[in-house]
């Protein structure tokens, strides 16, 4: 994100105010000053207070907080939902598990192609209501720590063990990142990569 | 979204006249498209959306084994830009996927297979 710089005034008087007051592009900065990539675009509770749709997000948000008993509700809610097109007693069945960092996945015990395909249509039916709003918040809580996009938090991990090379920036890993062909410095530390994303993926933390 | 309902009248001999739906198109009917992305290895499989190219939602999805033989698919939790799915001690991964929401509130996408290797996918979606 650019930010632009305004300058007004006789420029002979000017010299050292500009040297003050503009701020350079992150892609300008050099690896000595701090630079981030921006923010991701998350949903917060202000968002869910206005497209909260059931009687249960309703009440969910109207003290302006989401806890994570109520994140667990939610999905309770869907299982419930899910149970009459899946009912308990029969086969495949669906259910709800915690991962040890507090996110809840949804289980079918079965890999059937169109088991697959009917638990898609229902899962989408079932989170209206549910967990569409209330699921997504938890999971950006966790997924993405005061807004830091994958890739910013990827490069942290690398920079942290020194594995950075020299001269590539959070800008240049971003652009590999999202890349069909990214470069041979991103190929090489791709491994690392990866790596850096099981630790942050099996960290137990939960979404606060 | 306004629904354009084409509808053929078809005379049946003596027994009157059967109505049938040929076809039901959104009026307004497009196509939205967003890209994801996966960085995946044996135990974890994570889809993000494109940071160019926003999607919605974004949900990943694996199909778990069991050394017992019991097996499972399990539909990770959806989330804006990234969701995870992993595999737990004993239990091995043979298939990743991944699936996006392009527009907010729009359907999903069908789901698309995801490799251990880097890969990019682009999500389709007639809104």
């Amino acid at each position: 994100m650019t930010r632009k710089c305004l300058v007004a005034g006789a420029i002979a008087l000017m010299v050292g105010a500009l040297a003050a007051g503009c701020t350079a592009s992150p892609e300008a900065s050099s690896k000595s000053s701090p630079s981030a990539l921006p923010t991701v675009d998350l949903i917060d509770v202000a968002y869910l207070q206005e497209h909260a749709t059931s009687d249960f997000e309703k009440e969910v948000v109207a003290d302006g907080k989401v806890t994570h008993a109520e994140y667990v509700e939610a999905n309770q809610l869907w299982l419930e939902c899910m149970q009459q097109e899946f009912p308990v007693g029969t086969q495949p069945t669906i259910g709800i598990r915690e991962q040890p960092n507090g996110l809840i996945d949804w289980v079918m015990n079965s890999v059937d192609e169109a088991d697959e395909e009917r638990m898609t249509l229902w899962a989408d039916k079932c989170s209206f209501g549910t967990t569409e709003l209330v699921g997504v918040y938890f999971n950006d809580l966790w997924e993405n720590p005061d807004g830091k996009s994958l890739a910013q938090q990827l490069f942290e991990c690398l920079d942290a063990k020194g594995l950075v090379p020299d001269g590539y920036t959070v800008f240049d890993f971003d652009r590999d990142f999202n890349s069909d062909a990214a470069s041979q410095t991103f190929n090489e530390i791709h491994a690392e990569v990866v790596k850096c994303n099981d630790e942050r993926a099996l960290r137990d933390v939960p979404p606060s | 979204m306004t629904v354009r309902r084409i509808v053929a009248s078809i005379a049946a001999g003596a027994l009157g006249l059967t109505l049938a739906t040929v076809a039901a198109l959104p009026a307004d009917a497009a196509t939205a498209t967003c890209k994801a992305h996966n960085t995946t290895s044996s135990s974890v499989h994570t889809v993000t959306e494109d940071s160019s190219d926003t999607c919605s939602h974004v949900q990943a999805r694996a199909e778990r084994y069991y050394a017992s033989g019991a097996h499972e698919t399990v539909l990770g939790p959806q989330g804006s830009v990234n969701s995870t799915v992993y595999a737990t001690p004993g239990v091995s991964i043979t298939s990743w996927a991944g699936r996006a929401q392009p527009v907010s509130s729009s359907p999903w996408s069908s789901w698309q297979s995801f490799t251990t290797t880097t890969a990019t996918k682009t999500f389709s979606v007639t809104i």
